[in-house]
């Protein structure tokens, strides 16, 4: 069976803007994600992690390359990909079930009733049934990022793209987040693009840790995690394992300087 | 339960005025209606000993405003030919009329210029030409175009309301957080819905902001159009006929009433408000 998401070649030049001369972001990056896996991506800070997201989910265009998705040609946003951002982007507007109803009511072919049904479904499933008629002011951040995630899966996207999700989330609440991801994944089985630069989060999660070069990123090398889940921190392999992928990045990004 | 001592700076705070950002602090209801009528009974039993002690000379005080109420309600004035009621309804129906069109167009074009750049550029000098012209100019314009009658009027009330509505839509469309339209791209909404379902609740406290600023501006633009005669009747007109009556009590009178109506006017804007932004 042929990979779920094929990355050839990808190329990235921002034009230049104010005098500035042009930005060279992504040097051709080529990836393939299977169906069902969970993949991270580290690099160092301001390498083009987050440049390399949007393309996939649509909202920037390569300037050469492709983006297969089930062998189609990425043509812009849509339900297929879903996004889950940094910054929560959740509506302030509508309520926690308001929002978990969004991406069905724009598809339109299901009654108020079916929505609420399933959305009731997903939210169940990240562990915030009883708070549907809260607003998005009224939880804390790691209910927010659930009600993120809980949004993005409702319409069944086909590939799950996270965007430094729990990156301003305090680290208690990032851990939990963290297993209640990967219990998520266990469960669902979707398939999991996650940009981080934090690399603990990164073994943690992930089957595989792409480890991408400093600016114009390509990928350097892929780590495979071959353990168990739920994972050990403390655990010698972990801990091997982050140490190889933190070393590299020292390296990379002191190559920078 | 045991009951820890109070810090320094605990002790001796009035409740309420200590952190003006803290809502749920806020003033007690009785405290805060007590504070609301205290400001102006005093500014009320200051004028009525200031017209006692004769400082103002011919200003009708309080008490004989009250009676040109009175007078000016029960029994229509030989000169201005209708009674209170009469003229207060003509002008606020047109303002309410001049209001809904403002808003339907004021609203609509801020939309359009605030999300499409190219309507943004086709519009902004003119609009932004247009808007600095005091509503109260165009009366000879209106009255040449409308005849006299509540047409002019209403356009007069147009012209006051809808710069404001305008200017605030695209002010908050263009502070339409981007994240939020691309979260709802990813969700799989075109660009129709983006600008019904993102765009537009986003924008809505502005929006509302625009609302309020351009009910008040149309009010006032409106009684000075009636003081020049554009509508026949109306609040405005009452001003003016006192005025070459020489009957001052009817002219204060109906600016008592014209200022009650705007203070109520804002009222309801602010009910709309609270009633629609309830999320924040």
């Amino acid at each position: 069976m042929p990979p779920l998401l094929m990355l050839k070649e990808l190329k990235k030049v921002f034009a230049a803007t104010r005098g500035l001369p042009p930005v060279e972001v992504l040097a051709g990056v080529s990836l393939d994600l299977e169906k069902g896996s969970f993949t991270c991506v580290v690099g160092p800070s301001g390498c083009g992690k987050t440049t390399l997201l949007r393309i996939v989910a649509g909202l920037e265009t390569a300037s050469s390359g492709r983006v297969l998705l089930e062998g189609v040609e990425i043509e812009g946003p849509g339900a297929r990909v879903g996004l889950v951002f940094q910054e929560f982007a959740l509506f302030p507007w509508r309520t926690i079930l308001g929002n978990v109803t969004f991406g069905l009511e724009v598809r339109g072919d299901l009654t108020a009733g079916e929505r609420k049904a399933r959305a009731e479904y997903y939210l169940e499933l990240v562990g915030l049934r009883g708070f549907e008629k809260r607003y998005p002011r009224e939880i804390s951040g790691g209910m927010k990022q659930r009600v993120a995630i809980a949004r993005t899966l409702v319409v069944q996207p086909h590939l799950l793209l996270m965007d430094e999700p729990f990156g301003s989330l305090d680290a208690q609440t990032r851990n939990a987040m963290q297993e209640f991801l990967v219990d998520l994944w266990l469960r669902t089985g979707i398939t999991v693009l996650f940009v981080t630069h934090n690399v603990d989060e990164a073994v943690f999660l992930g089957e595989r840790v792409v480890a991408l070069t400093s600016r114009p990123c390509s990928v350097r090398h892929i780590y495979p995690v071959p353990l168990e889940y739920p994972r050990d921190r403390t655990a010698t392999q972990f801990v091997e394992i982050r140490r190889e992928i933190l070393s590299y990045l020292a390296k990379e990004s002191g190559a920078d300087e | 339960m045991e009951r820890l001592p109070l810090s320094a700076n605990e002790r001796g705070r009035p409740r309420g005025l200590d952190y003006p950002w803290k809502r749920d602090q806020a003033l007690s209801a009785s405290w805060s209606l007590a504070l609301r009528l205290i400001t102006p009974l005093t500014f009320i039993a200051i004028w009525q000993l200031l017209c006692s002690s004769g400082a103002l000379g011919a200003t009708p005080s309080p008490w004989q405003v009250l009676g040109a109420l009175w007078s000016l309600a029960t029994k229509p004035d030989p000169y201005l030919h209708a009674t209170l009621w009469s003229h207060l309804g003509a002008s606020l129906f047109r303002v309410i009329g001049g209001f809904f069109i403002a808003l339907l167009v004021g609203v609509g074009l801020g939309l359009l210029m605030g999300w499409y750049p190219l309507v943004y550029h086709s519009l902004h000098p003119l609009v932004e030409m247009i808007r600095p012209v005091p509503p109260f100019a165009w009366v000879v314009l209106a009255i040449l175009w409308f005849k006299i009658g509540n047409a002019p009027a209403i356009f007069i009330v147009f012209l006051g309301a809808v710069f404001p509505m305008i200017i605030n839509t695209v002010s908050g469309v263009e502070a339409v957080d981007r994240v939020l339209c691309e979260a709802a791209a990813t969700l799989g909404a075109n660009s129709r819905q983006i600008l019904w379902k993102v765009v537009i609740p986003s924008a809505l406290p502005q929006i509302i902001t625009g609302l309020r600023v351009g009910l008040g501006v149309a009010w006032m633009s409106l009684i000075a159009a009636e003081m020049v005669g554009v509508g026949g009747r109306g609040l405005g007109l009452i001003i003016d006929i006192s005025k070459s009556t020489w009957k001052l009590d009817y002219s204060v009178a109906a600016m008592v009433v014209i200022g009650l109506i705007g203070f109520f006017l804002d009222f309801l804007m602010r009910r709309a408000e609270r009633a629609l932004l309830r999320w924040r």
